[in-house]
């Protein structure tokens, strides 16, 4: 961290904010895709926090005045909410029963057995579960982060 | 005291060597009726190229929702130590 | 719509204290008095579901649930002869101590209403995971979920026990436990991979009915074992014990009783399904009864000289864990032999103590909860003749004290005296250890009575006052479930804890109704 009479470099703050993008743009593929490639929900998550680690390393106190914490729980508990709502939703036949799957409706269609290039609507219900996983773990580690930096009152 | 932790440890260590040793070879396992189902079925039941992730989402789904759990009373617990007095 | 909650409601136990808990802080931001009513109405409901499950299970058999399939029935798919998907089982000895848990979880929150001031919603967030938690580990059926469900239990309870921020010591206890916790659920974890590497198989009936007993599994077995009673709080792994249940809120504390309660049910569940055809198997009973022997003798002599009385009660908590695994050892110990009947009443002492331990060591943290709040003072020595001001908590106090003794009208003394009678037949000298060590208790809470509530008032407890509603309120709901249940101590024998003591002794029931 700096210290307080120093200015900040401005090539620092800049190359931060401009890497930021791709690691996001990389994260967000990750999670869309975890259902053909490996990856998947809890890895794009990771991957998305440390987007926001290097903000908070660079940026110092301008980034942690920005970002309120109340933010980032209340979306973790909605990304939760979500996640567990579509476990209910299942419950016309058991509690975490796949209804999406060879159903056609939403990510429903059907993969042929074997090797294939993957098919993006397939899967049924695991796409939902790995956003709603990914957006949650990222918040979390944010968070973690954000509360470490910012220090105890 | 000493003497007498070293010589539990060194009694469990001979132990667990021996258990270890007695392990059957890296890659062979034995009965595997749960996985070879899996692996035969995934693609129809789950539609998902992916086996590991429907392993982790449809087959074990709880335990996933268990980990999320951790994560987020893991937070919570943080959270609760850094509020103001 | 019976039938709705009737099929689904061991899944819904689970799932509708996790949901509240995730809800919680999305009220708070909202308005305080909606996410009071939300937390009220969550923990009627998850309450609710409790008893019903217990009474379904009572009344008609092992509930059998498996989640993902298209049917909650369908533990095995088309052609296979393993379960693939986690199935949850819900047997007798389950919704024994569902209902158990469901009481002190009713009441904890009435008492934190009164007792906790401020972070409140974040508390409760925790507190319904550490629930779901509890919940989950007395109704699954499946190795590895139950490992995550201990992780679950570990994590929110550290940061339950570390609540009261203010106090640097409440940071170590919080921090000791969590030490602890991670190399107890290492262990159990390292056990369950042995098992899976062996078997193939993750399921605990699956795996029962596939074991071969070889070296390496009794390795496993030992390790499980060992993990498990270190979550318990038995000698010698029990020094986390007066730190954590001392350092807590009262209320935390009180769910922790039931929490370490819930690793005592698996451990039995271990050691009776998994481990049943074992030909040593009484040896393992012998460990278990040692354990029992130890943690009720140095608990009552180290509990004496304490002067801190949330810490001198943790330490009566361990010493009546030892009754507990005394009385399910010597029946784990007759389990094929000619002591057969005497083994079936030994189990049902030691399974009526899990329920009155709850009832009363929560009745007896609840008022030592009162009495910090009303003179904040810890130490006995700086408190005295507070009967007068405080006449609820007095009566409350001596009711909890006289069910730890086990005097008559109490429950305390119908399952002691059944541990009493059924481990005499079985080695005279454990039986007398155990009198002597209730006369130990017995002593203990006469001093704590004399020396705080009796005698003369103190200069500086002259202003204090009886404390708020909800925590007596609280109070008084245990102690009277504790003399309800010490009245009719039959009936309770005949309807609930036989069928949990046959239903953990017969390993054929539970095969039978997985597969």
């Amino acid at each position: 961290m700096h210290a307080e009479n120093e200015k900040n470099s401005k090539i620092i703050e800049f190359a931060a904010l401009g890497l930021m993008v791709p690691i996001i743009t990389f994260g967000i593929y990750v999670i869309a895709h975890g259902h053909l490639t490996p990856g998947g929900g809890f890895q794009g998550g990771a991957i998305m926090a440390t987007a926001f680690a290097l903000l908070f390393v660079s940026l110092g106190k301008k980034a942690i005045e920005s970002i309120k914490g109340e933010v980032l729980v209340a979306l973790e508990c909605i990304a939760l909410i979500g996640f567990i709502g579509i476990a209910f939703l299942g419950m016309g036949n058991t509690f975490f029963f796949n209804f999406l799957a060879n159903s056609g409706v939403l990510f429903g269609e059907k993969v042929p057995f074997g090797p294939n290039s993957g098919i993006f609507s397939s899967a049924g219900v695991i796409p939902l579960m790995n956003f709603f996983v990914g957006l949650e773990v990222c918040c979390g580690l944010t968070l973690i982060f954000f509360l470490i930096f910012k220090g105890a009152d | 005291m000493k003497q007498l932790k070293l010589v539990f440890f060194s009694i469990f260590a001979f132990f667990f060597v021996f258990a270890m040793l007695m392990l059957r070879p890296f890659g062979s396992p034995q009965r595997t009726s749960m996985d070879h189902y899996i692996i035969e079925n995934s693609q129809k039941e789950a539609a998902c190229n992916n086996v590991v992730s429907a392993v982790v989402f449809d087959y074990r789904g709880f335990d996933t929702l268990g980990e999320s759990t951790v994560l987020f009373a893991a937070v919570s617990g943080v959270f609760l130590l850094f509020r103001r007095k | 719509m019976i039938e709705f909650f009737s099929t689904n409601g061991i899944a819904l136990l689970i799932a509708v204290p996790l949901l509240s808990a995730f809800l919680t802080p999305l009220f708070e931001k909202i308005n305080r008095f909606l996410r009071n009513l939300y937390i009220i109405f969550s923990v009627i409901v998850t309450v609710t579901i409790g008893f019903f499950v217990s009474y379904t299970i009572f009344v008609s058999g092992t509930l059998v649930y498996t989640l993902g399939a298209t049917e909650p029935g369908l533990t095995m798919p088309s052609g296979l002869r393993v379960p693939v998907r986690i199935v949850l089982v819900a047997d007798a000895f389950s919704a024994f101590m569902i209902l158990s848990s469901s009481i002190i979880f009713f009441v904890s929150t009435i008492y934190s209403f009164g007792s906790i001031r401020k972070g409140f919603g974040k508390y409760f967030s925790l507190f319904f995971i550490m629930a779901a938690s509890v919940f989950g580990i007395l109704c699954t059926g499946d190795l590895f979920n139950l490992f995550v469900f201990i992780e679950i239990l570990s994590i929110s309870s550290t940061g339950l026990i570390a609540f009261r921020k203010e106090k640097p010591l409440s940071l170590i206890s919080a921090y000791n436990y969590l030490i602890v916790s991670a190399v107890a659920s290492l262990m159990i974890l390292f056990g369950i991979g042995i098992l899976y590497g062996q078997y193939g198989m993750l399921n605990i009936a699956a795996v029962s009915r596939a074991i071969k007993f070889s070296f390496v599994d009794v390795f496993a077995m030992v390790l499980l074992i060992a993990g498990l009673a270190m979550k318990c709080g038995s000698v010698p792994m029990h020094f986390w014990v007066p730190d954590a249940y001392g350092r807590a809120p009262s209320a935390v504390t009180a769910f922790l009783v039931v929490s370490s309660q819930a690793s005592l049910y698996a451990l039995f569940r271990v050691s009776f399904m998994l481990f049943a055809g074992f030909s040593l198997i009484q040896l393992v009973a012998l460990a278990i009864i040692t354990f029992g022997l130890l943690s009720m003798f140095i608990g009552v002599t180290m509990a004496l000289v304490q002067k801190d009385i949330k810490r001198l009660m943790a330490y009566h908590a361990v010493s009546q864990t030892g009754y507990m695994l005394l009385g399910v050892g010597v029946g784990l110990f007759s389990i094929n032999t000619t002591f057969y009947s005497h083994g079936l009443l030994a189990m049902e002492g030691g399974i009526f103590h899990i329920i009155n331990h709850a009832l009363y060591k929560g009745l007896l943290f609840l008022t030592a909860g009162a009495i910090i709040y009303a003179t904040k003072e810890r130490d006995l020595n700086k408190i005295g003749g507070i009967a007068r001001k405080m006449p609820f908590t007095t009566i409350f106090f001596i009711i909890g004290a006289a069910a730890i003794a086990g005097l008559p009208p109490t429950n305390g003394f119908a399952s002691k005296f059944l541990i009493y009678e059924s481990v005499f037949v079985f080695n005279p000298l454990l039986s007398i250890i155990a009198v002597i060590v209730s006369m130990l208790t017995l002593i203990s809470f006469v001093k704590i009575f004399c020396s705080a509530f009796l005698g003369p008032e103190r200069e500086e407890l002259k202003n204090i006052k009886e404390v708020p509603k909800p925590m007596l309120v609280a109070m008084s709901l245990l102690a009277l479930c504790i003399i309800s249940f010490g009245l009719f101590p039959d009936s309770v024998l005949k309807a609930i804890i036989e069928p949990a003591a046959k239903a953990l002794l017969s390993q054929g029931a539970y095969l039978e109704a997985v597969f």
